[in-house]
């Protein structure tokens, strides 16, 4: 799944937990639900940070040095 | 006289030109006399003040020389073409055994034969317009091959060569021989003008002839060698004579260059300019080219900050936003409510949560869940919300 999956999933997830009617079974399911989804989002937006700042490096070598006109 | 060896009389050339000197000083009919002809090569010395110049008729010519004491009488300036009659006597040099008439006095009889014949022939020329501006041919600015029609091993195809070779080494050079002089020119040269309009290769067809007489040029006015110049398909250059000399083949031609060493020089003109350009242009191509990099760099340098710059915020933006929900979640476990005082009661046959009064009876069971552990309970008695 991912990460945007994942965060409409978990918004589905806190909206039902917010809501007065759910039951407490089914409230403690959706809390856990909601804690798994997220470490896992968390897990999924940590290793693209790492790609992140690879990219970053890897880009470093368009710098500010100019050609010499003349 | 000096040897006797044999029985034939042996003369030095000296005794040879003495002896053609006495017969003809002493000889009535080459002294006083009188001779018509026209005049060409006019060449004036300037040291002594004497006058040159050539007397011809259609077959034949004779060298004249005018001293400066008659020069000073005469009532006209004589020039090339003129038909003139002279009064004088034929001298001969025994030191050269060359032979000139000497002038005493001249007439002007008007424009010669060979000269009215010249000037009628350019002006039907000019009405047909051959020699109209709009028919010439452009001369290609960088030749790669040129034809030179010229006479084998002359002054003038050397002269072109070696120039040409050292101005603009890159021009390759095709010699079509010719024979440039005397009555048999004009076919000559067409014949080999014949010759390079098959020879697909060539870019320009130069036609070379080095100084010489007004007769000796005389070729390059022949009627069908000019009109053979102004049709032929690809450009012709002359290089006839000296600077003074114009002949119609030089009227009829795309581009006339006054001499072989000029033709050199005009054909090789562009391929000089550009070597001497190459270094102006590397050094506009290197900026402009450098221009252009520094300007990729600052565009791809910008795309790279504006792309890191979008995809953090991206990044931080779903980080929030995740953080936000665990938040809204940590707000809604079910744990805060029992903190708060709330527990949840179940029945604990069936473990159900009770909602209602009306689901419990007397001496049930009762599990009641607090945050720290969990408490059962016999119902005693069962009050409804209106018995309180």
């Amino acid at each position: 799944m991912t990460i945007e999956t994942n965060v409409r999933k978990l918004e589905s997830i806190v909206a039902e937990l917010e809501s007065e009617d759910l039951n407490i079974d089914m409230a403690v399911k959706q809390y856990k639900d909601a804690i798994d989804l997220a470490k896992k989002t968390m897990v999924s937006l940590k290793s693209l940070e790492k790609t992140i700042i690879i990219l970053k490096k890897e880009s470093d070598f368009i710098t500010e040095t100019k050609v010499p006109i003349n | 006289m000096i040897e006797s060896t044999t029985d034939k009389q042996i003369f030095t050339v000296s005794e040879l030109n003495n002896f053609l000197k006495i017969i003809l000083d002493e000889n009535p009919y080459t002294q006083n006399i009188w001779i018509s002809g026209e005049i060409s090569n006019l060449k004036i010395y300037q040291k002594g003040g004497q006058l040159y110049f050539t007397l011809s008729d259609e077959q034949s010519q004779i060298n004249c020389v005018l001293f400066a004491s008659a020069l000073s009488r005469l009532k006209f300036k004589p020039k090339n073409g003129l038909n003139v009659v002279l009064l004088g006597k034929v001298a001969f040099y025994h030191k050269r055994g060359s032979m000139s008439f000497q002038v005493a006095y001249m007439t002007n009889v008007g424009i010669g034969l060979q000269s009215l014949a010249f000037e009628q022939l350019k002006k039907k020329l000019i009405a047909e317009g051959l020699f109209d501006e709009q028919r010439k041919k452009s001369i290609p600015k960088y030749p790669k091959q040129i034809g030179l029609i010229t006479a084998w091993d002359s002054a003038a195809m050397w002269d072109f060569i070696t120039l040409s070779n050292t101005l603009a080494p890159s021009i390759s050079l095709c010699v079509i021989e010719a024979t440039m002089q005397g009555v048999t020119s004009p076919s000559s040269i067409i014949d080999a003008l014949c010759v390079a309009e098959n020879y697909h290769k060539l870019d320009i067809v130069l036609i070379l002839r080095g100084g010489g007489s007004a007769e000796d040029l005389a070729g390059f006015n022949n009627e069908k060698l000019v009109r053979k110049i102004a049709e032929f398909p690809m450009p012709v250059v002359t290089a006839i004579g000296h600077e003074i000399d114009y002949t119609l083949a030089d009227l009829a031609s795309d581009l006339r260059t006054p001499t072989p060493t000029a033709a050199a020089q005009i054909l090789s003109q562009h391929y000089i300019q550009l070597r001497s350009d190459i270094p102006v242009h590397l050094e506009t191509g290197y900026k402009i080219i450098s221009q252009r990099i520094n300007n990729y760099l600052e565009t791809s340098l910008n795309s790279k900050n504006q792309a890191t710059k979008n995809i953090e915020w991206a990044f931080n933006k779903k980080l929030q936003y995740i953080e936000q929900l665990l938040h809204r979640t940590e707000l809604a476990n079910p744990l805060h409510k029992l903190r708060q005082g709330f527990s949840i009661c179940r029945l604990k046959k069936t473990h159900a949560i009770v909602k209602s009064v009306s689901e419990i009876k007397k001496a049930m069971i009762l599990q009641t869940e607090l945050p720290d552990g969990l408490v059962l309970s016999r119902v005693e008695s069962i009050k409804k919300e209106n018995q309180l």
